[in-house]
């Protein structure tokens, strides 16, 4: 049994789109160590089709010594929500077909450590509407934008968390994890 | 030169308010509230639009006189009494409680209330905060996100033309699940 393990890049207002902004603030390898951490435990990933076809051409050609994160990235089995064949190609990935909460659950049964999500903004609100979400990692930038695609739009299912954890970085990003109740 | 302190609480999904303006899902316990009154008390004038005073106004005056008002709600109620307000509305009659009705927002009004003596200014409601970032007046966020999802009503940050440089200064956790995010503003007046 793997718990979802959800991780973000989001404006102050909420917004996740390709997260161009992020470029404008520094790296802090903090935050790399906070971002290690969500993946620590995770052995597998879960991903919507545009991420998945975001990450997989920019993941590919990294190596460990480029980022202490690819050899995750690219070793461990990736789970890919979409109703067709993506547009690339990806090691040791799986399409596992569209959306279906039942689905996932029976991933989640069947996985021997957690499942890390990142991105995936479609798939990561249908989860959190079907209470799927374990945790949630939003690493905040001081940025608000006003408009675009945000990761609880108008409708989201009302509820409570949890808050695990709350760190500030140099960059001025912060780190709010949360467990959905 | 005195702040002007944009003072709001938000729920996880952004929203200030429910879409009837409910504000129950906020999550204030005792240590939170306490930290409100620690915060509040030397501020210089709090600024408001009318329907927030107003809601202010109805509350606040008497709210001590409950016998079983906990101390911080009893303390409260003496700071908003005493405290300077302005409140910012075209059609409120009179106001009570240290109160001063402006009709409009003038920048230069603004800037001289900044240049009085005294301490910070605390500015609240929704569409008083976005006329105040629209015309960059505002020199420090204070966000307290309280770990709720609402699902829908009233957003702070409502124009993406109003969008301004920020630079986290705390970022801080109470017990009870509710963050304070504290930014500056790059553009202080």
């Amino acid at each position: 049994m793997g718990e979802i393990r959800v991780h973000e890049f989001t404006t102050l207002d909420g917004i996740i789109d390709a997260p161009t902004w992020t470029f404008d603030f520094p790296f802090d390898p903090k935050m790399g160590e906070a971002i290690g951490g969500v993946m620590s435990g995770c052995t597998a990933l879960l991903l919507g089709r545009r991420t998945f076809e975001m990450f997989a051409p920019a993941w590919s050609a990294r190596t460990a010594a480029e980022d202490p994160g690819a050899p995750f990235m690219n070793d461990s089995p990736k789970y890919v929500i979409a109703s067709g064949p993506p547009s690339v190609e990806w090691s040791n990935s799986t399409v596992v077909g569209p959306y279906d909460a039942a689905t996932i659950r029976s991933l989640k049964d069947r996985a021997d450590g957690g499942m890390y999500v990142s991105g995936s903004g479609t798939l990561v609100r249908a989860m959190l509407a079907d209470g799927l979400v374990d945790e949630l990692h939003l690493f905040v930038y001081p940025v608000h934008l006003g408009a675009g695609p945000r990761l609880f739009d108008d409708g989201a299912a009302p509820g409570t968390l949890d808050l695990l954890t709350c760190e500030a970085y140099s960059n001025g990003v912060v780190h709010l994890g949360y467990r959905p109740r | 030169m005195r702040k002007i302190v944009l003072w709001m609480s938000l729920s996880l999904d952004g929203f200030i308010e429910g879409p009837n303006r409910e504000i129950d899902w906020h999550r204030v316990d005792d240590a939170l509230a306490l930290h409100f009154n620690d915060e509040l008390r030397d501020k210089g004038a709090f600024l408001d639009g009318r329907v927030t005073y107003e809601l202010m106004a109805g509350f606040w005056p008497t709210a001590d006189a409950d016998p079983v008002a906990s101390p911080a709600t009893v303390e409260f109620a003496r700071i908003w009494r005493d405290m300077p307000k302005i409140v910012y509305s075209r059609t409120l009659r009179d106001a009570g409680w240290n109160t001063t009705i402006v009709r409009e927002i003038v920048p230069e009004d603004v800037v001289a209330l900044k240049a009085a003596p005294g301490g910070d200014l605390v500015l609240g409601g929704a569409d008083l905060s976005n006329a105040f970032m629209r015309l960059g007046l505002v020199d420090e966020l204070q966000l307290y996100i309280h770990p709720v999802v609402i699902g829908s009503g009233k957003r702070l940050f409502q124009s993406p033309e109003a969008t301004l440089d920020l630079r986290l200064v705390e970022a801080r956790p109470f017990a009870n699940g509710v963050v304070l995010l504290r930014y500056q503003t790059s553009g202080q007046a």
